[in-house]
């Protein structure tokens, strides 16, 4: 077998791609993104026919992780157990207790419609389906963070553009600066690669400059960008309060009037536009008028006005930035006019009170006293001790790295505010990675950054969007052809099971990557030394709680008390009405009903790819395995961890059952790929072995164990449709009543297809009409935006499609609007601006938080719901409402469930009293959040809740920790394909080897057959890794890590050195690769290692960069930081051949 | 080189290279080399005075190949075309090819890569190396590297073609890439062009003196 890819030069029209003779500049045309393979496919072969394919189902018997407890059954035995144990789970618990867990099939959209495992678990989970989660593990702070300021260029940031149209802009010379704050696209998305590289080029080669600020010089930096601006991991806030700070002081003098001399901020656009950064007072704006009233209107209703809550002059993110200096304190709002500085808003305010200083000096607490009256030493934050300072460019340089440097040196602290300030330098794009969001305080950056985008006027400009064309639904992407209907539709009548289950409405939704900590709601009583829980490595969980994280959506997985109908019953405690919950014997605790199923569909979720492998396998062992008992799947309250894998990968080992699945190659598949928007049918090209089956088979037997099982009652409702549910879903009920290959659909429809004369596939035998289904789309004619306004088709116009990209968009309008306001001075200094309607818009960007998703009012009593803050219309970087959703979400849910330090809700405090979550985006030091994590401050024990020192405190004075970032890798992006020899050889290495030293083929991942069913085979190596095992000098092969020149001569490791990276929360052994391209201070692992603890001494060999991450959640959101790590690093002594 | 006979080379385009490695796993995977340090193309991101060029390299079917006048038993021969082959039957472990070769392109493989001695050999491990994908052109098709680079940064052709093609292109000496140079520096005429990075490709912003990382 070998892999091939488009190769056509031509569209399905016939038209040449890439042809000169089309619309295009300097006869090269850019919209053709056609992408091909990345080494990840062209390693497939030995993805197929890799020995360790799993064949059968297996069961464990014994204990989670002991292999030698899996035994083969049948895959019909399978189902029906897991059927069996939902049912009686969702009997007894509801469906809350259930979770089809985040992963392949079950993130995204679009992966597959028969091949992939989705409708095997749903068909599982039909009765009454299961609970839902929200977020997801790639972007969850960036959902968290984007919306929070209302900046429309943050809404398609992320390089992550739906069309080639958002390149053009760039292309076109109208995008002066790129400002990547880390960027590792071609790596991470291979699809968009091709089409960004093109940008990029044709960016710089019009003049355009591409800035990378981070830690690691990614391939995407190295090809694309003209500037790398160290900067360390987790400080960009940091940089950019200091790029602010520079901006104010160049507007404002010392008294606090702004400078005539081309100053750097527009103050009357901020006054205007810009909510938080500057103090303001309570204030009502009708909506109708735009009209600002500084006390409550004798009219008011909340539908005619918006209350915009004060910002106390303390509190604003001015007054952070400038501490101790007084400027702004002197800086008061006029309602005169004053010339440059006179606007409407600054004047309604000054109205109110004519002292009123646009900052403070800033007031939040440190251990409970104004920052600028208290003691900094007294604190053990160093966030909290660095609130006065003044946030100076070489304040941030002892930090960031970044040099402060002067305003002509390119790349300097000083220079990029200066950049940002500039007008000439408009429009800047900004784009982030996935790494400036996965951090313990990630949302904040990107909160941050959109700051900054707000603070500094770009917005509404063409090329403040840009995107590689991702491979999902792009409509204006060239690479489909999406005009012509040259495909093999899918077939109606198949894929139905026509089941009809019992809904169980509000329940709240759980955070994605908060199911571990639910597991542990359940069955905490299991998690003790005796089971072999020791909890280390989570050093910040006192276990005073049944559960690690605060969180709202954990607590509201206990089981709530319904009525007969099923529906949700309330009770009211001081005043406020709760859904009341069911009591356990004792008349007073919860029932803890928390996770008790969970169905993976594929991907290493469950072990590999979340935070902190040591304390989910230690977890998974603990409690016991759900068929140690004979019939335990009868259990309604056991544990039941259902996996689809290809392999024994680590998240397979630690499974209760483990279904055999097949690689893309072995499935019949309806998808779509590289780009497509519109689905086509592939045949199954090798067959799988053994029991191994696609999707569709999977989901065929799912329903078979559901129509045995028979309907399901629960609430006095019972289920339709489950007999002969199988058949149905195939198609062939009341029929021949068999299991009919999907195949054999799209054979008929082929079929047919070949006999009709109007087909593209008519006269063709079937082998062509598969091979040729594949039409690449035509060049498309997409326009080339030339100038400033006219930022046509993004997402802030609300549509992507048709007319609209010829269109100004809202945002481009708005700014053109605002433009024109603040250079008229009668207008400005007299009429209002926000919320006034003209030229077909309204002129106002909605801040908002990511409340809808995760459940937003309806979790929050009703009589706290009033009190939460109001978007202002203006951009926010002060946002009230992220701090009262921290507090208050889910409260309907768990308000008996007091937090520590709190009546209600989520405990908003720190161990020193003061706020966690604050409603600016702060610099919080890194290492406040590792000390938190790891348990390291000095003055304070989480385990005892007393005050001493913290049992990790050692970690941060000795030893030089290293910031770790977990980038994806080239040859693997997550964790699947750590078993391709071919992509092994790329990043692993012997020890003291070079490139490609390691060849573990055939000694990695080979799990043993098992011949017969119920027998259970001798595994000869506990290792996933038998060369390590045995300890192969030439073949065992460790991952590689990236490590800054420097930083290895410091600690005498050379380049290939086999290595040992440790910190609080686990250890792994590493090659490591000594390069100029990760600053000094920084490590990067790259993810998705397969964790292979080694038995002799619990250092995971397989180098799993969660090994290294703790279970600690991202401050505003409980999140997951999964690129968060402090970690040593040393020469292994240990580990001898 | 004879005035009728063509020479085929490789075009490669240092600014675009991404360092994805399609080029060197589609090269395994269409010449059926098994997973192991043996391959026929490698591709590197080398690290020059802290600058940063990445470089995608098969063999060079150099205009005068080395390995071809190093090879006593005449294993190795260059066609009419220009493409440097060996024929495996003939080889018997001299090394003499590996010595000679400039860019270390000539390789020997061990045996779990290879596991099995093919009918006609001489000996368990001759050397192998590219053929430019000579069944391939045969047929029409680009080399599978040309074919798989996502980055459209390799091309080949005609030496002549590609000269017109990318007149920018230099070609490949010890003192304009001295780095590619592994082995020695005999003077083969490398039969690749090569579209240069420049040394101000990325201007680094170091950390700063304040700095404490």
């Amino acid at each position: 077998m070998r892999v091939t890819s488009d190769d056509s030069d031509f569209a399905f029209d016939g038209s040449p791609r890439g042809a000169a003779n089309l619309p295009n500049i300097d006869n090269i045309q850019y919209n053709d993104a056609k992408s091909l393979t990345c080494p990840k496919g062209r390693a497939y072969k030995y993805r197929v026919y890799h020995p360790g394919k799993l064949r059968y189902a297996l069961k464990q018997t014994k204990q989670r992780g002991d292999l030698s407890g899996f035994i083969r059954i049948p895959i019909a035995q399978a189902m029906k157990e897991i059927a069996t144990k939902y049912r009686k789970t969702v009997e007894k618990y509801g469906k809350g207790a259930v979770l089809n867990i985040y992963g392949t099939s079950g993130g995204y959209d679009g992966q597959g419609t028969y091949a992939s495992y989705s409708n095997a678990r749903a068909a599982l989970t039909a009765p009454m389906g299961t609970r839902s989660a929200y977020g997801d593990y790639s972007y969850y702070q960036y959902h968290y963070g984007r919306p929070l300021t209302g900046h429309p260029g943050a809404q398609a940031a992320y390089s992550r553009g739906y069309g080639v149209a958002q390149q053009f802009p760039a292309i076109a010379g109208v995008v002066k600066n790129v400002v990547s704050w880390g960027a590792n696209m071609l790596t991470t998305v291979n699809s968009a690669a091709w089409s960004y590289i093109r940008t990029f080029e044709m960016l710089k080669k019009r003049g355009g400059r591409a800035w990378f600020i981070g830690p690691e010089f990614t391939d995407t930096g190295v090809v694309c960008h003209t500037d790398w601006v160290q900067l360390r991991n987790y400080t960009d806030c940091a940089l950019i309060m200091a790029m602010l700070y520079e901006m104010i002081v160049n507007t404002f003098d010392e008294n606090g009037n702004v400078s005539t001399d081309n100053p750097y901020l527009d103050v009357n656009y901020l006054d205007t536009m810009v909510y938080g950064f500057f103090a303001s007072p309570e204030y009502w704006v009708r909506l109708s008028d735009g009209k600002i009233f500084t006390s409550q209107p004798e009219d008011y209703s909340s539908s005619a006005y918006r209350h915009v809550e004060e910002v106390k002059p303390g509190e604003c993110l001015a007054a952070y930035i400038m501490g101790r200096d007084e400027r702004l304190t002197k800086a008061l709002y006029s309602n005169t006019n004053e010339g440059r500085t006179a606007n409407y808003t600054a004047a309604k305010f000054a109205g109110k009170d004519s002292n009123m200083p646009r900052a403070g000096l800033c007031s939040w607490t440190v251990k409970g006293q104004p920052a600028h009256s208290a003691n900094a030493g007294d604190t053990e934050y160093l966030f909290k001790k660095n609130m006065m300072e003044p946030k100076t460019p070489e304040w941030a340089e002892a930090i960031c790295g970044t040099p402060a440097g002067d305003v002509n040196t390119a790349g300097s602290i000083r220079y990029l505010a200066k950049m940002y300030c500039d007008p000439a330098q408009h429009p800047i794009f900004n784009e982030w990675a996935g790494g400036t969001q996965k951090q313990g305080n990630g949302s904040i950056n990107i909160w941050a950054i959109t700051a900054l985008m707000c603070v500094t006027k770009t917005f509404g400009l063409s090329g403040e969007v840009l995107g590689g064309a991702w491979a999902t639904s792009n409509y204006f992407a060239p690479v489909p052809d999406i005009k012509t209907s040259h495909y093999i539709s899918s077939p109606s009548d198949i894929g139905k099971a026509g089941t009809s289950g019992i809904s169980e409405d509000n329940l709240s939704k759980i955070s994605c990557k908060e199911w571990f900590n639910a597991i542990k709601l359940a069955f905490s009583e299991y998690l003790t030394e005796e089971n072999g829980y020791t909890g280390k490595h989570i050093p910040d969980w006192n276990r005073s709680n049944r559960y690690y994280t605060d969180d709202g959506s954990v607590k509201a997985t206990v089981l709530l008390e319904r009525d007969a109908e099923g529906n949700l019953l309330t009770e009211t405690i001081d005043g406020k009405t709760y859904y009341k919950y069911q009591r356990a014997e004792d008349g007073v605790s919860p029932v803890y009903a928390g996770l008790r199923m969970i169905i993976n569909a594929g991907g290493g979720i469950m072990v590999n790819q979340h935070m902190n492998t040591n304390d989910l396998t230690e977890m998974y062992r603990a409690i016991p395995a759900l068929n140690k008992e004979a019939n335990g799947y009868e259990n309604p309250d056991g544990l039941c961890l259902v996996t689809f894998d290809l392999f024994f990968s680590p998240t397979a080992r630690y499974m209760d059952y483990v279904l055999p699945g097949v690689s893309s190659l072995e499935a019949s598949e309806f998808a779509s790929f590289g780009g497509q928007s519109k689905q086509f049918y592939r045949p199954p090209v090798v067959k799988p072995l053994g029991d191994a089956a696609d999707g569709w088979r999977m989901a065929y037997e799912a329903y078979k164990a559901q129509s045995d099982l028979g309907e399901f009652t629960k609430y006095g409702k019972t289920t339709t449709g489950f007999q002969d549910s199988h058949l149905a879903y195939v198609g062939t009920k009341g029929t021949t009543g068999e299991f009919k290959p999907v195949e054999d659909y799209f054979n008929a429809k082929v079929d047919e297809a070949i006999k009709d004369s109007s087909s593209k596939f008519y006269g063709m035998t079937r082998e062509q009409v598969y091979a040729g289904q594949f039409t690449p789309a035509a060049n498309n004619y997409e326009y080339i935006a030339t100038s400033w306004y006219e930022t046509k088709g993004t997402a802030a116009s609300g549509s992507d499609n048709g007319s609209a990209k010829d269109e100004i968009s809202k945002a481009g309008q708005i700014r053109k609007n605002l433009d024109d306001y603040l250079a008229d001075e009668t207008r400005r200094v007299n009429k209002p601006f926000v919320f006034v309607t003209e030229n077909g818009v309204q002129n106002t960007f909605e801040a908002s938080t990511y409340f809808t998703s995760n459940g937003g009012g309806s979790s929050i009593c009703d009589e706290d719901r009033g009190a939460r803050p109001e978007a202002a219309g203006r951009f926010q970087v002060y946002n009230g409402m992220v701090k009262f959703d921290y507090e208050n979400l889910f409260s309907k849910y768990h308000g008996w469930l007091a937090a520590s330090g709190g009546s209600v809700g989520q405990s908003n405090r720190d161990h020193e009293g003061d706020l966690k979550v604050y409603p600016i985006p702060m610099y919080f030091d890194f290492q406040d959040s590792f000390r938190e994590a790891y348990n390291g401050f000095n003055g304070y024990d989480v385990a005892k809740g007393v005050a001493a020192a913290g049992p990790n405190a050692a970690f941060f004075s000795g030893g030089k920790p290293l910031t770790m970032s977990t980038t994806h890798d080239r040859f693997r992006v997550h964790s699947t394909h750590d078993e391709n020899p071919f992509l092994r050889e790329l990043n692993h290495r012997t020890a003291g080897g070079g490139w490609a030293s390691g060849n573990d083929w055939q000694e990695y991942c080979v799990a043993p057959e098992r011949q017969a069913e119920g027998s259970a085979a001798a595994f000869e190596s506990p290792m996933i890794s038998s060369a390590i095992y045995r300890k192969d000098r030439t073949t065992a092969s460790w991952h590689e890590i990236w490590m800054n020149t420097e930083d290895a001569a410091e600690r005498q490791i050379k380049d290939g050195d086999l290595c040992r990276v440790e910190n609080p929360i686990g250890s792994v052994r590493v090659i490591a690769r000594v390069t100029d391209r990760c600053m000094k201070g920084h490590l990067n692992l790259h993810q998705g290692g397969w964790y292979d603890p080694n038995p002799a001494d619990g250092v995971d060999d397989g180098g799993c960069a969660n090994t290294l991450i703790s279970s600690y959640p991202s401050r505003l959101d409980h999140g997951n930081a999964q690129q968060f790590a402090y970690v040593t690093i040393k020469k292994e002594t240990d580990f001898t051949f | 080189m004879a005035e009728n006979k063509v020479q085929l080379g490789f075009y490669f385009d240092q600014t675009r290279c991404m360092s994805c490695n399609s080029c060197t796993v589609a090269c395994k995977d269409w010449n059926q080399v098994n997973p192991g340090p043996v391959a026929w193309r490698k591709q590197f991101t080398y690290e020059i005075n802290g600058k940063f060029f990445p470089f995608a390299m098969g063999c060079n079917h150099c205009e005068e190949p080395a390995c071809v006048t190093a090879c006593s038993y005449e294993a190795i021969s260059k066609s009419d075309d220009g493409v440097v082959t060996v024929d495996r039957n003939k080889c018997q472990n001299l090394q003499a090819c590996i010595a000679a070769c400039p860019f270390a392109k000539p390789q020997i493989a061990e045996d779990k890569q290879e596991p099995n001695a093919l009918i006609g050999w001489k000996i368990q491990h001759p050397m192998q190396k590219c053929t430019m994908c000579k069944d391939r052109l045969d047929k029409g098709e680009k080399p599978a590297c040309v074919q798989a680079c996502v980055g459209r940064a390799l091309d080949f052709g005609n030496m002549d073609d590609l000269r017109s093609k990318y007149p920018d292109a230099v070609q490949v000496t010890p003192a304009e890439f001295p780095y590619l140079y592994v082995n020695n520096q005999n003077e083969t005429k490398p039969s690749i062009l090569v579209r240069k990075r420049s040394e101000s490709s990325n201007n680094i912003v170091k950390a700063g003196a304040r700095y404490q990382g």
